[in-house]
């Protein structure tokens, strides 16, 4: 269903651009709908794909939403392009196999490098950088494939769970991943990029281009112990983000020390606050310009406590100390409490101008969702 | 014979990684690069599934290429776009 409906929308044409709307909603219908209902598919796919959870697809839900709103200001061919990477996120969420995995990546990766090309100069520049690191990440990917299917002679999971010798074999994967991902000892792409692309394209690449692998990567990181790489990302994007002056390159920076903590313990709570934070702040840069919209979700990603941002860091540290790492609670509370340089001096050069933005609905609803979150 | 092949796999896999970490100037050299690993992993992919007597790697390896060479497709399009823009070498 899905496959023909996305033929019918290539081989509709330009004119008719009433009728392309129509198809691409009733696509996202179906995708909701097969994704939570088809028990064929599920037989089907049984040796690859896991079952679809329930969180999971809150979060497939949400994503489609925030990429309505985006498709909103313009239809053009690249709406399919959102649909695809959409796919790809859901498919990588649920898999249980290498192989799935890779395919997942790539077709979520390939959409959003159709989209990243631009007319302008840093635009392209900035697409090329990130063509140039998903590819290599990518082979990276299948050389850990080949080493691990070389060694065990399984490509499931859980068949590694069980088989696995040595726990650093699962290294050259998760290190193609955390390219992806952009964590600390391969991070210098990340400011490059967020700066250089547009915003709308920013916020696909830090939302879907993320969510998937870090939902993908909890299920290896059982596996395998990352504290060490932990430390240094939360360590580079504190420091890194000092000594920057423009919003764009900033986010970059928050990006990375932010995954430093999902990397530590994938809570949904942090996981929803850091995407909604940074897609709040995208849209203010693009069109609505609302100083007390970006003012409370600047507090909100700093930690402050009534908003939603302290809530997620309350559930990290929870968990961290019960299972008894003091150490990594230590530096994670301190790394925090240095971005909040950036995150302060970005509202003081605010208070500092007037107010001239127009308020719209949907920020409103985003902020207040964000102040009034403890209550629900 | 299988050994050989092996073999063979695993130093076009060596030459490709060190040639991606001295190589930064050129875009086309990376993506010639990163063709080079993938067929290499491929035929690693192929000699262990004789071996083993296991059909699961061969459709891996079907996988693999296909996707590879999508990405090839797009990549070159980006890199001539990106050269119609900037009016310069590919540097």
């Amino acid at each position: 269903m899905i496959t023909i409906s996305i033929i019918a929308i290539a081989m509709i044409r330009r004119e008719s651009r009433k009728m392309r709307t129509v198809i691409m909603v009733v696509l996202i219908i179906t995708i909701i709908m097969e994704s939570r209902t088809s028990i064929e598919a599920i037989e089907i796919l049984g040796g690859i794909l896991e079952k679809q959870k329930e969180k999971n697809m809150k979060m497939g839900i949400y994503i489609i939403i925030i990429t309505i709103i985006i498709m909103r200001q313009k239809l053009e061919e690249e709406n399919i392009m959102y649909l695809f990477t959409i796919l790809g996120m859901e498919i990588l969420m649920s898999s249980k196999d290498l192989i799935a995995g890779l395919i997942a990546i790539e077709l979520q990766s390939i959409g959003i490098y159709i989209m990243n090309i631009k007319k302008s100069k840093r635009a392209i520049s900035a697409g090329v950088i990130y063509y140039i690191i998903g590819s290599i990440s990518s082979v990276i990917l299948i050389i850990g494939i080949v080493v691990i299917y070389k060694t065990i002679g399984v490509t499931s999971i859980e068949g590694i769970r069980m088989n696995l010798e040595s726990k650093g074999m699962m290294i050259i994967i998760i290190m193609s991943l955390l390219i992806k991902i952009g964590a600390a000892p391969f991070h210098n792409w990340v400011a490059d990029v967020y700066g250089g692309l547009t915003t709308d394209r920013a916020i696909i690449i830090s939302s879907i281009g993320k969510i998937g692998i870090i939902v993908y990567i909890s299920k290896l990181i059982m596996i395998s112990n990352i504290n060490m790489i932990i430390v240094i990302t939360v360590i580079m994007g504190a420091i890194g983000g000092i000594s920057e002056y423009r919003v764009k390159r900033i986010m970059g920076y928050s990006s990375i020390s932010n995954i430093g903590w999902m990397l530590m313990d994938e809570s949904r709570i942090y996981v929803y606050q850091y995407f909604i934070s940074v897609i709040i702040i995208m849209m203010n840069i693009m069109n609505t310009k609302s100083s007390t919209s970006i003012i409370i979700t600047m507090f909100s990603l700093a930690g402050i406590p009534p908003l939603i941002g302290f809530i997620g860091k309350l559930e990290v540290m929870y968990k961290m100390i019960i299972s008894g790492e003091y150490i990594m609670t230590m530096i994670l509370i301190t790394t925090s409490v240095i971005s909040t340089v950036y995150y302060l001096r970005i509202i003081i050069s605010i208070k500092k101008g007037k107010e001239k933005g127009k308020r719209t609905i949907m920020t409103a609803i985003m902020t207040i969702y964000q102040m009034v979150y403890i209550m629900i | 014979m299988k050994s050989v092949v092996n073999i063979y796999g695993g130093i076009v896999i060596i030459m490709g990684i060190t040639g991606l970490a001295i190589n930064r100037r050129n875009i086309l050299k990376i993506v010639i690069i990163i063709e080079m690993i993938v067929f290499a992993s491929c035929i690693i992919l192929i000699v262990t599934s004789i071996e083993n007597n296991d059909q699961s790697p061969l459709i891996a390896a079907m996988y693999i290429i296909a996707i590879s060479g999508s990405e090839l497709a797009i990549g070159l399009t980006i890199i001539i776009r990106y050269y119609r823009i900037k009016k310069k070498s590919i540097n």
